[in-house]
């Protein structure tokens, strides 16, 4: 009787270990010397069962059917629970051969075999596990029947804890264990899929750890770089292909990803393994962990060699077309020049007309070849900033004195305020003129006879601000934001006027940009048009180029 | 500018045409060269007080014709005005560095301001 209320208890804690899959061995720990043994449920099985079996033989067959309902209670939990790897009792030849001589738990047990014939697998785990005895047969039923009978209700109590305890605790390991090796799974299938994209695309793709050592890259990396993948791996990409750029231009890709934590975009000279340097526009984008730690940064890098080369081919042509119409233009310009010097004889006054058209048409020809020239130089970066300390207001009234022809004829009001306490600033004297002088005479152009066209130099927030506004033509809202652009040309100029280039607004933008000054405008259509410059008090930037151009 | 010597290296027969009239009519004495080898030997004969001088040109180009003026002892002194349509901050540094007088662009010069440039450099002798 006791003993079988060992089993009751044997069973309900089986009962809660069979909830959780995978649980191979249950163990009980006693709570006296000999208790503390550790005890396998097979053990008991067998005990139990050969109790069972000495009941039946001795003919004590109350007590005998009750040690075999809660046995077949305990097997049918052994079975139910081994949907994995459980009942190891129950494929020992031994025990077997035992229980098969009490009908009852024999009918049970075959009955559950049976069930799992089905499963190589599950038979191949019972047998692994027929082996694992802790205790002998007696010695579980003396643990098992010293608990029952003399220690019951502590034991019972404190082994129900400590096993619930257990069981819990083997329960979320094992729900870790296996949410950790469902999530691998689905990070190693990630991976791959990612692997396959990666590879996939034609940029060069790295990942690289916060030092700058390469984690990852993808094919197209041995492809543009010359090196494999295995020959990139652990090292620094500075180290293989980079460091072909001035110090500064890594300090300032560092600064971005690092501090800024920004992605940093840029064009670099890089060197292929055989030595080979070509052009690449990149992208570097800093991945942070919640923190803002950074974790690895992403490197695409495209090539673009051959895109910089045409680029290049296309401006030394246009360079150089433009230096040879230069001299034909030439010839035209001194030969009208000598013929309206009247150096040929006296010209008619209708002659004297046509040679004036003749110079006009090929001065218009010569500044738009000058033009083109000066836009090819600065798409080829040639062109020099030199700055030095100069007064911009000087510069300013020297530009509208040039104009003043143009002024005086278009019968314009030229208005002009000179800012007080202008310091004087790190400009490129002729750049600075050339910008002026483009603003302006486009304001002259595009304003009606006794049109008011007003110049402005002020201090405004640490930045010399210069202001030319109009009150003419204005530039229509829908074609805005396209008045930088190369050849760009508003619909009511190109009516009025048949002989602009849309280069110098272009030229200005990009001077502008080079110089680290700013400029925009603000327009509206048939009421005027005012542009801005802003440079900043420390002046322009400067710029080393191989060529100087615009002639103010 | 009387019994002035001007030298004038240009290989576009258009263009050389019309400066040596230019020059004639404003009372120079004009030398041609239409190569920079050329160019060198008459101005060592000729030692004109100027000399016009074109870049690019065949046999040898105006800079080179330049450098080897400047190693001669007359030819260190003479001044050289630059007249090219060729204009590049390389060929201003080396014409600065090999004392030319001024750099000027064809296309955006009339005749009569190059004459006055002339006459300035030779006024100011």
């Amino acid at each position: 009787m006791k003993i079988t209320n060992f089993f009751k208890i044997f069973g309900i804690v089986f009962l809660l270990a069979v909830f959780f899959e995978g649980v191979t061995v249950i163990v009980l720990i006693g709570n006296n010397q000999r208790d503390a043994r550790i005890i396998n449920y097979t053990g008991y099985v067998r005990g139990a069962t050969q109790r069972l079996i000495k009941l039946e033989i001795a003919g004590r067959a109350a007590e005998a059917a009750k040690l075999s309902t809660y046995l077949d209670q305990l097997l049918d939990d052994l079975i139910k629970g081994d949907s994995v790897r459980g009942l190891p009792a129950a494929t020992d030849p031994a025990f077997i051969s035992q229980i098969r001589k009490s009908k009852l738990a024999w009918q049970v047990l075959k009955q559950k075999i049976s069930e799992s014939k089905n499963n190589p697998a599950l038979q191949n785990d019972l047998l692994d596990l027929s082996e694992i005895y802790f205790l002998t047969t007696d010695e579980a039923v003396l643990a098992a029947q010293n608990m029952a009978e003399n220690k019951v209700k502590n034991a019972e109590l404190a082994q129900l804890i400590f096993l619930v305890f257990e069981l819990v605790v083997v329960m979320f390991l094992g729900i870790a264990l296996l949410r950790k090796l469902n999530h691998e799974d689905s990070l190693i299938k990630d991976l791959e899929q990612f692997k396959l994209a990666t590879d996939g695309v034609a940029e060069h793709v790295i990942f690289t750890n916060p030092e700058g050592v390469v984690v990852y890259a993808n094919k197209a990396v041995e492809r543009i770089t010359g090196y494999s993948v295995s020959e990139v791996i652990g090292k620094k990409s500075g180290n293989l292909w980079g460091k072909h750029m001035e110090k500064e231009f890594y300090e300032r890709m560092w600064k971005t990803i690092k501090i800024d934590k920004k992605v940093f975009s840029g064009i670099v000279k890089n060197k292929r393994k055989n030595g080979e340097i070509y052009d690449a526009e990149i992208d570097i984008s800093p991945i942070f962990d919640k923190f803002g730690k950074p974790i690895f940064f992403v490197g695409l890098e495209r090539d673009i060699t051959k895109d910089v080369a045409l680029d290049r081919a296309k401006t030394e042509f246009v360079s150089l077309a433009s230096h040879q119409l230069r001299t034909p233009l030439t010839a035209i310009s001194w030969y009208t020049e000598l013929l309206l010097n009247g150096e040929a004889g006296k010209l008619s006054k209708k002659q004297d007309d046509y040679m004036r058209e003749v110079a006009h048409g090929n001065r218009r020809m010569i500044e738009l070849v000058n033009s083109l020239l000066d836009v090819s130089r600065m798409e080829l970066g040639t062109f020099m900033i030199t700055p030095e300390l100069s007064d911009i207001c000087e510069l300013m009234e020297e530009t509208i004195k040039d104009l003043k022809p143009i002024v005086d004829k278009g019968k314009i009001v030229m208005e002009y305020t000179r800012g007080k306490k202008i310091p004087k600033l790190l400009l490129d004297r002729k750049l600075t003129k050339f910008i002026f002088q483009n603003l302006l005479s486009n304001s002259l152009k595009y304003t009606q006879e006794r049109g008011v066209v007003r110049a402005e130099i002020e201090l405004k927030e640490g930045n010399v601000l210069i202001t030319i506004a109009d009150n003419g033509l204005g530039i229509p809202k829908r074609q805005q934001s396209e008045l930088f652009k190369k050849f760009f040309r508003a619909d009511n100029v190109r009516a009025k006027d048949t002989e602009g280039t849309g280069l110098g607004l272009y030229l200005v933008k990009t001077i502008i940009d080079s110089m680290g000054a700013k400029v925009w405008f603000e327009s509206e259509e048939n009421v005027g048009s005012t542009f801005y410059v802003s440079i900043p008090l420390s002046g322009e930037k400067g710029r080393q180029g191989e060529k100087t151009i615009i002639k103010v | 500018m009387k019994n002035k010597k001007i030298l004038i290296v240009e290989d576009d027969v258009a263009l050389l045409n019309v400066l040596v009239e230019k020059f004639t009519k404003e009372g120079y004495k004009v030398a041609t060269a239409k190569d920079g080898a050329v160019g060198l030997k008459t101005a060592q004969l000729e030692r004109p007080d100027i000399i016009l001088l074109d870049i690019i040109m065949p046999v040898m180009d105006g800079m080179t014709m330049l450098q080897r003026l400047r190693k001669d002892k007359w030819g260190a002194k003479v001044p050289v005005i630059l007249l090219t349509n060729l204009n590049s901050a390389e060929k201003v540094v080396d014409a600065l560095e090999n004392s030319v007088f001024d750099y000027l662009v064809k296309a955006d010069w009339t005749l009569n301001d190059i004459v006055k440039k002339v006459g300035k450099r030779l006024g100011e002798k």
